[in-house]
């Protein structure tokens, strides 16, 4: 191996690393540290005072502190799917290798005979609320703007299901106001695995971004 | 705009999610790969090349920190370009430095057969054995690339201590890949 390797080889190390933050040096600290010190000094001499009266008394019996164990939460799959390309038409990817995504590929078609689908189904809770992403089913027909998205919202809402939306605007690049919606619904298992799809978009299921309450539901006209 | 929105735009496919990405991350990744390429229009078309590959790979990714998932990008496409661009002459600036320190990290003996995915799991062992303000000086001299100086004035030191304490790192390292005994 040589430097340039292992150069390269240092730029796939996991991106936690790249995460860490310095730690900052406060002079702040200085009055902490000697307090915690003279607290020391303190305790020390209280347990020693403690230990010289009772020397004569028997121990004390041990006690069994109570123990906790966090499980870290493991990831429910590893799948990792294919992309698929049917002409020009480009099926979004059906399940999304460790975010419990599930992508109904349409048009009107449903695909729950994944991994990744099948998790998302085992663990759908009726309050969960699952993040809807839509776009257009052929990527060249453009992006769908928010007038378009709103009316795709109603008319989910309109069908029975449970939909919030939330506001998001920026500036774009080139300085432009920026308008768009994100799109939430909570649905049950039987809501999900029928899900009303309209044939010229693609739908994507998710963990949702942010709190329920940062949601507005969208009441049907 | 968070991370999240970005990555939401990324998978709604909206055009403008390249825009914000530019714009929150391109200066960041224009100097990551700068370093490395070490010229204004290569480290510009590399940034680019990280927008259309962030654009191809999200979906089906869905990165919980943009900043270091386009970073890893970045590295690997500047490398790649720096690569080409050193076939047949010596590597320039910063980088030059930063290979031969490296070098000083390479056991002494040699094998012909690399395994990629054994060397870094074995690098992110020795990572997990430094503290992490030695681990963040490491980072930034050889994942970053930043210069000897930047990382003084970055972490509030002096150059000499600087140098010293990677060199220090470095015989660490070499001494943790002698002793782990990985083929190289």
């Amino acid at each position: 191996m040589t430097s340039m390797e292992l150069f390269a080889t240092l730029g796939e190390i996991d991106e936690r690393y790249l995460r860490e933050e310095p730690a900052k040096k406060s002079r702040r600290f200085a009055p902490i540290k000697w307090a915690a010190v003279a607290a020391c000094v303190v305790l020390a001499a209280v347990a020693g005072t403690t230990i010289w009266i009772h020397r004569d008394n028997p121990p004390l019996a041990s006690v069994t502190q109570p123990t906790s164990t966090v499980t870290e939460p493991t990831r429910k799959h590893d799948y990792i799917p294919p992309t698929i390309q049917d002409g020009n038409r480009v099926l979004y990817t059906a399940a999304m290798a460790g975010s419990d995504c599930y992508a109904a590929p349409g048009p009107g078609e449903i695909i729950w005979d994944v991994v990744g689908g099948t998790v998302f189904l085992d663990n759908l809770r009726d309050t969960d609320l699952v993040w809807l992403g839509i776009s257009p089913n052929v990527p060249s027909q453009g992006v769908m703007g928010k007038a378009d998205r709103e009316a795709e919202a109603m008319r989910l809402a309109k069908l029975g299901l449970e939909v919030y939306t939330k506001d998001l605007q920026w500036t774009g690049y080139w300085g432009e106001d920026v308008r768009q919606i994100a799109i939430a619904v909570v649905m049950t298992v039987e809501q999900a695995r029928n899900f009303p799809v309209r044939e010229d978009y693609a739908y994507m299921f998710g963990p949702v971004y942010g709190e329920k309450s940062e949601y507005t539901r969208v009441i049907p006209d | 705009m968070e991370d999240h929105d970005i990555v939401e735009l990324f998978w709604d496919r909206a055009e403008n999610a390249i825009e914000e990405t530019q714009r929150q991350y391109g200066a960041y990744c224009r100097a990551i790969a700068l370093r490395i390429v070490n010229n204004d229009d290569d480290a510009a078309e590399c940034v680019n090349d990280v927008w259309l590959k962030a654009w191809n790979t999200i979906p089906p990714e869905k990165p919980s920190c943009l900043r270091t998932y386009l970073g890893k990008l970045t590295r690997r496409l500047a490398v790649d370009r720096y690569r080409r661009q050193t076939a047949q002459k010596r590597g320039t600036g910063e980088m030059t430095a930063v290979f031969d320190e490296l070098a000083e990290c390479l056991p002494d003996k040699q094998n012909t057969t690399v395994d990629y995915v054994e060397w870094k799991d074995t690098l992110e062992r020795f990572l997990d054995t430094l503290e992490p303000t030695e681990r963040m000086r490491f980072l930034r001299r050889y994942w970053y690339a930043c210069s000897i100086k930047e990382i003084a004035q970055g972490m509030n030191t002096t150059e000499t201590y600087v140098k010293v304490a990677l060199h220090r790192t470095r015989l660490k390292m070499k001494a943790f890949l002698e002793k782990e005994g990985i083929d190289i």
